[in-house]
């Protein structure tokens, strides 16, 4: 690859190399003879997949105009499940060779039971993850981990070591490492990849193969640092206003662009397609099964769960707080779907919380197609507000 | 030195030109008010050298321009200048015409703004509402078409009505079928009316509660005029709410303000 | 042959006065209860469907229903207000109606039904996620941040897949088996939550009194299993104006007396009823199934019973109901959360089919109930499997439980109505 490459060659680059739309990367994995699965639900011990030699494939769909999917879904539903609906009913994944989701959600239980109605894949499993943060839901949920990798071996006809699970979480980590390091070269003035750009890095984490995806974020960084030792300062008439984005499935890159177009920059998130994915690392210190219920059940940030008497609001807002603090975000951007059950529980709370904190949020509600004059004008005002406050 | 602001609006367009005079102050020279067509370049050309005339200057004396609403780019693309959002420009224009203001609530044609203001004037919180909810212009449009009322007399028959309707709030879709639906059932139109006054007062005033505005309201737009809205919204909010004379003008006079800066 | 009228004529419609009776006298026994118990300085505990309810009664806590509590507003009228309160704070408007009904009498009790709050402020709530994650679970988490002083305490069941439990009895609930470890995991978080309890009266457990509540909830639960045996008979017995009532006894308060003298008397009188051949229409014109929550602002049933179409069968208040055995009261409760909205439907599907095999159906109204995906996402799909299993049309009706706006009678009654012509 050549040192004067543009930035934006840089996702090009990525796109080329390592095909483009997702699916075909996957779906080249499934020719070439390997397993695929597809991932309804996000925070999936995928580690145990990658021990059993199944490439874990996160599902988004993105049709941006729904047809197919209204004959199932109703109106209200959330663009989520509608396109990935859209996307099994139009036969584009008729080639996974099976659905993994978990009980945390019920659209996402909802979702799996229907894909698996649509699909009839040789393979299916709903992962009973705890909502309860506690020493007994961690015993029951490592006997829970421990039923995947016998499902796993029973489906590949393989058998899976403990040092095989150690050897994914280490692939693993090590993915979690770089995507940090490339958060965390966004605290730089002169960052060159777009908020945009940022989300394609991460969506491509899950679903690729995870020691290729962490080839092309290490290049990515080599070729950042290159090109910040050959770049002039840029001068900025209007100094951009720092964001925090909030929100649950965002894949829409659209969005960011439009955020980013208003006088401001993407520098942090807490998104699950975002830094809630790779934030924090597994243990590798201790028995694999014990640190991934432990991960996955404590270590991901998770609005969905909570300890005993306690509130996961909470935990978000400090999480969110932490984030803000460390990348010097000015605002946060709240990115609610119409039809997220999650956010639609806990956004005002979300927004209380900040506002204690006086940092200023905007919400902007996601309907497809984006209706690009309605986030305009919210951004837009933000950024002034924000600026004004410095001034 | 004459700064200009034009506001672009779904239903009307605004400029307001405005100079500093000597000890550094701001006065308002002329404003003018027309109704936003298909070709809003057209419009805005229009409304600019309309004001030009009426102030009695030439474009050269204009020293910044600036553009906010709706159509705000199409100023910029029109006749130059910046654009700035209509919470600053609202937020603005009402501080300068009551230096005390707190909070600034805008209703126009396509959205409703509740707008918090610091001891400075300077916008510390805002909301708008969802695409769909009573609130707007276009609610109030909707129901005069149903009931076939004009939306000038709505704010008197609020006044003069003591039994109001309840109706619906969030989705005018909704509120519409209810409108139909007490019609059929034989409610007379001025409860209807005073109803649907009330609802649209309890939205508007809900965003203003999120936002933390309480006191020391300023009321912006064309709904604004209606006396029978601001006194229902006064009694939403329990507190007075200055109007100012022209209450339509209020974004661009802020975007004038802006262009003088 | 039947024959094909144009349209359904009002008939004369039988509905139970005496039951209507009994139940308002009913539910004024357990207001007494809440009123006397808080009086006495108990605990009040906010409790979810599906959850352990029962324990209420072992641990004479004041036991109130958010979900119930909406409910009553929506049939007082009472509900868009409060909808709306909820709506205008930014809870989502697609979240259930069940929240958005709770939160605003919480955020604005002064124009709620018997002062807001749903009825009581609590100490606890009692966070199942036992049926759904949104409708308990979340909103748990909602009335915490709204409640600064609220204990919320978290049980925690598996969701119930075909792999776990077989098949299930429905509506009885009795799976072809339960593993150790699942069981295991829901009973110590049953004994964790006795422990909290125990805690907050300051009492400690009395292992008679358990057993005797349990032996009250027993008889209740078999009585309403049979009173709903009994609902499918030819002619049905009873209108679903008052069996719409019966979800507030199958999932809160089968642990009464009140609710068993109750049930024991409504269930004397049906079956004398049935005995006599006698229904709720003066003539069957078509029997159909009703799945999905009831809209509970509604009077679309006797709008239909009227007309002579009655309903046998309806999934969402069987549903409610779950055999409690006395003999072993903490697998009783862990049965009870393997609800339609808790478990695949492979599990209980069969069983469905059977009943509504025996029920003689025409057809079916599935009510989509707008917020809550684990029915709504579904139903299509038991549309085609009622079709496919058993050969009876269905027509999907939106319909939230709570907001009247979203199903004016005019309009649902438009869409039954084609619907009804293609059966006749």
């Amino acid at each position: 690859m050549k040192v004067d490459v543009q930035a934006k060659d840089l996702i090009d680059y990525i796109e080329k190399e390592f095909g483009g739309e997702a699916a075909k990367t996957a779906k080249e994995v499934h020719e070439r003879g390997g397993k695929v699965l597809g991932l309804v639900s996000w925070n999936i011990p995928e580690e145990v997949l990658y021990a059993a030699g199944v490439l874990p494939f996160r599902l988004f769909g993105k049709a941006q105009l729904i047809e197919k999917a209204h004959t199932y879904l109703p109106s209200w539903s959330c663009s989520f499940s509608r396109r990935c609906l859209e996307e099994a009913l139009s036969g584009e994944y008729d080639w996974l060779d099976g659905l993994i989701a978990s009980k945390l959600e019920d659209t996402c239980i909802a979702l799996f039971y229907l894909l698996k109605h649509i699909l009839k894949p040789k393979f299916s499993y709903l992962l009973q993850i705890p909502v309860l943060k506690s020493e007994l839901s961690k015993e029951y949920f490592v006997k829970e981990v421990l039923n995947l990798k016998n499902r796993m071996e029973e489906f590949m006809g393989t058998a899976i070591s403990d040092d095989d699970l150690r050897r994914a979480i280490k692939v693993y980590n090590e993915n979690r490492r770089w995507l940090k390091m490339l958060y965390k070269a966004r605290k730089r003035e002169d960052f060159p990849l777009t908020g945009a750009d940022v989300l394609k890095v991460v969506i491509l984490s899950m679903t690729m193969p995870k020691e290729e995806h962490s080839k092309v974020v290490r290049k990515i960084l080599e070729e950042i640092s290159e090109l910040r030792a050959r770049r002039r300062q840029e001068s900025n008439a209007d100094k951009k206003v720092k964001v925090h984005v909030s929100g649950t499935e965002v894949t829409d890159l659209e969005i960011l662009q439009i955020i980013e177009d208003c006088g401001a920059k993407i520098v942090s998130d807490d998104l699950n397609t975002g830094t809630t994915y790779f934030w924090n690392e597994v243990d590798e210190g201790r028995d694999p099964y014990d640190a991934l219920a432990e991960h996955y059940l404590f270590k991901v940030p998770n609005l969905l769960m909570s300890k005993q008497l306690s509130r996961a609001v909470d935990e978000r807002i400090e999480y969110i707080r932490s984030l803000v603090e460390e990348f010097e975000a000015d605002g946060v951007v709240f990115l609610v779907d119409r039809g997220c059950e999650v956010m639609g529980f806990a956004y005002p709370h979300l927004r209380d919380g900040l506002r204690k904190l006086n940092i200023p949020s905007v919400r902007l509600d996601l309907d497809y197609p984006l209706p690009r004059e309605h986030y305009v004008t919210r951004m837009r005002a933000f950024v002034e507000m924000v600026r004004e406050r410095s001034a | 030195m004459y700064g200009i602001g034009i506001d672009v609006g779904s239903a009307y367009t605004k400029a307001v030109l405005a100079r500093i005079i000597e000890d550094g102050q701001v006065e308002v020279v002329v404003h003018d008010v027309i109704p936003t067509k298909p070709d809003m370049r057209k419009c805005v050309r229009e409304i600019f050298e309309r004001t030009l005339k009426m102030g009695g200057i030439a474009k050269e004396d204009v020293r910044a321009i600036v553009g906010t609403g709706y159509g705000g780019k199409i100023v910029q693309l029109e006749v130059g200048g910046s654009i700035a959002s209509e919470i600053t420009c609202h937020a603005r224009g009402a501080k300068y015409l009551f230096p005390n203001c707190k909070g600034v609530i805008d209703v126009g044609g396509q959205d409703a703004k509740a707008i918090k203001l610091d001891d400075e004037g300077r916008v510390i919180g805002f909301e708008m509402n969802d695409k769909c909810a009573a609130g707007t212009g276009r609610f109030l449009e909707v129901m005069s078409k149903v009931l076939d009322v004009g939306i000038e007399e709505f704010g008197e028959i609020y006044l003069k009505t003591e039994r109001r309707a309840s109706i619906t709030n969030t989705c005018t879709v909704f509120a519409q079928t209810e409108v139909i639906s007490l019609i059929s059932q034989g409610v007379p139109k001025e409860e209807i009316i005073a109803g649907l006054i009330e609802a649209f007062a309890s939205r508007v005033a809900g965003l203003a509660k999120i936002v933390g505005i309480t006191r020391d309201v300023v009321a912006s737009g064309g709904v604004a005029k209606s006396v029978g809205f601001v006194k229902a919204l006064e009694r939403r909010l329990g507190c007075e709410i200055w109007v100012p004379k022209e209450p339509i003008i209020v974004g661009a006079l802020g975007a004038a303000l802006l262009a003088l800066k | 042959m039947r024959e094909v009228p144009r349209e359904l004529k009002v008939r004369s419609w039988k509905p139970l006065e005496e039951v209507r009776k009994l139940f308002r006298e009913m539910f004024q026994r357990h207001l007494s209860r809440l009123m006397e118990l808080k009086g006495r300085g108990k605990p009040v505990g906010w409790f979810w469907a599906c959850s352990p309810t029962e324990l209420a009664y072992v641990f004479d806590v004041v036991n109130v229903f958010p979900e119930q509590y909406s409910a009553y507003c929506a049939s007082k009228g009472a509900s868009d207000k409060l909808i709306d309160v909820a709506i205008e704070y930014h809870y989502g408007e697609f979240t259930c109606d069940y929240l958005k009904c709770s939160i605003g009498s919480i955020l604005n009790s002064e124009i709620a039904p018997l002062g807001g709050h749903c009825g009581m402020k609590p100490d606890f709530v009692l966070d199942s996620r036992m049926a759904c994650y949104s409708g308990h679970h979340a909103m748990s988490e909602v009335f915490a941040n709204l409640y600064s002083n609220l204990k919320r305490f978290i049980i925690d069941a598996p969701f119930w897949t075909e792999d776990k439990i077989g098949k299930i009895e429905f509506p009885a609930k009795k799976p072809e088996k339960i593993s150790k470890e699942d069981y295991d995991f829901v009973v110590t978080q049953l004994w964790d939550f006795m422990h909290f309890l125990e805690g907050l009266t300051g009492e400690k457990l009395d292992e008679e009194r358990m057993k005797r509540v349990f032996e009250v909830a027993e008889k209740t639960s078999r009585n309403l299993i049979e009173i709903a045996d009994l609902m499918i008979s030819k002619p049905t017995p009873m209108s679903q104006m008052d069996y719409r009532g019966f979800p507030l006894i199958g999932f809160y308060i089968t642990a009464a007396d009140y609710a068993l003298e109750f049930t024991q008397e409504v269930l004397e009188i049906i079956k004398k009823r049935v005995k006599r051949g006698e229904g709720v229409a003066e003539e069957e014109k078509l029997r159909l199934l009703s799945q999905g929550i009831i809209p509970w602002y509604s009077e679309l049933y006797k709008y239909y019973e009227e007309r002579g179409v009655v309903f046998p069968l309806n999934l969402y208040v069987e549903d409610t109901f779950c055999l409690i055995e006395s003999s072993k009261p903490l697998e009783s409760l862990v049965r009870r959360s393997m609800s339609l909205w808790n478990c695949d439907a492979d599990t209980w599907i069969e069983s469905v089919l059977r009943r509504a095999k025996r029920a003689d159906l025409d057809g079916a109204i599935l009510f989509e109930n707008t917020g809550c995906r684990l029915f709504s996402y579904g139903l299509r799909r038991f549309k085609e499997t009622l079709w496919e299993g058993l050969g009876i049309p269905s027509v999907i009706v939106e319909a939230p439980q709570c907001d009247p706006r979203g199903m004016p009678l005019e309009r649902a009654i438009t869409k039954i109505n084609a619907f009804i012509e293609s059966l006749l």
